[in-house]
């Protein structure tokens, strides 16, 4: 270990030296947990021959709109969609916070959704960095604000 | 319902969310899958549900929330049709979605 010249190594290899993983990982565990007896087949166990047809319903987009949820979800399942627009279930609502072409700054060029030419990707890069500097939270200066600049 | 999940994350309570990238034509082997979606799920019991679909031609990216766990914000990549103003090209968004009630949503 201490031959190992600690410049040479990449930014992987030395935090594999430093931080070697653990032989399994949160994940390895969740997942354990959601095949193990306890989760998976005490489902089976309490349903009997059902829970395969449950089971093939719940694979099925329109049958799962209509099953029965339980406690865990807060929500009321909703049924595939094909149209263009965003679909959230009963009392829930949603809206655009943000989207292509938002400008970073009052005065940049915007996104022309008619022809889909948009504002010089240098300058949008410019302004945004610019942006982005002023309302970071590590920015030391007191004007820090998300106030649009320009 | 599982066609190409694309993106994953744990809420607080342990229920899995899972945000999908695949074949939107609702055609063929991919007929009832409709559009991209995001799903929660039990990984204990296995229980899952649809939560919120995309347009057509978008793949669901991405989800985390606000602080309070009132409001989740998903990405909505490169829709079709002229989402979301409804006319001119399509707008690549990120949306916040919340309970009308203010409950938690994960």
């Amino acid at each position: 270990m201490n031959d190992v010249n600690k410049n040479e190594l990449s930014p992987a290899d030395w935090d594999e030296l430093n931080h070697p993983r653990p032989e399994g990982c949160d994940f390895d565990q969740v997942v354990e947990e959601a095949i193990s007896r306890r989760g998976f087949l005490s489902g089976v166990l309490a349903f009997g021959s059902g829970a395969a047809v449950m089971w093939t319903g719940l694979l099925s987009s329109t049958t799962a709109a209509r099953a029965e949820t339980s406690p865990r979800f807060a929500f009321k399942p909703i049924p595939i969609a094909t149209d263009f627009d965003v679909h959230v279930p009963e009392g829930y609502s949603s809206s655009v916070v943000v989207r292509w072409d938002d400008p970073p700054i009052s005065k940049a060029a915007v996104f022309d959704p008619e022809t889909g030419h948009d504002v010089d990707a240098a300058q949008y890069i410019r302004s945004l960095a610019k942006a982005l500097t002023r309302v970071s939270p590590t920015s030391t200066r007191k004007t820090c604000s998300t106030r649009p600049m320009g | 319902m599982f066609n190409s999940p694309d993106g994953m994350i744990f809420d607080n309570s342990g229920l899995r969310w899972v945000q999908t990238d695949g074949d939107y034509t609702n055609e063929g082997e991919f007929e009832g899958m409709g559009n991209n979606q995001m799903l929660a799920s039990d990984p204990v019991t296995g229980e899952t549900h649809r939560v919120m679909t995309g347009p057509n031609g978008s793949e669901v990216t991405g989800l985390t929330w606000s602080a309070d766990r009132k409001t989740m914000f998903v990405g909505i990549q490169h829709p079709g049709g002229s989402y979301p103003d409804g006319e001119g090209l399509p707008q690549s968004s990120i949306i916040p979605v919340w309970r009308d009630d203010g409950g938690l949503v994960g």
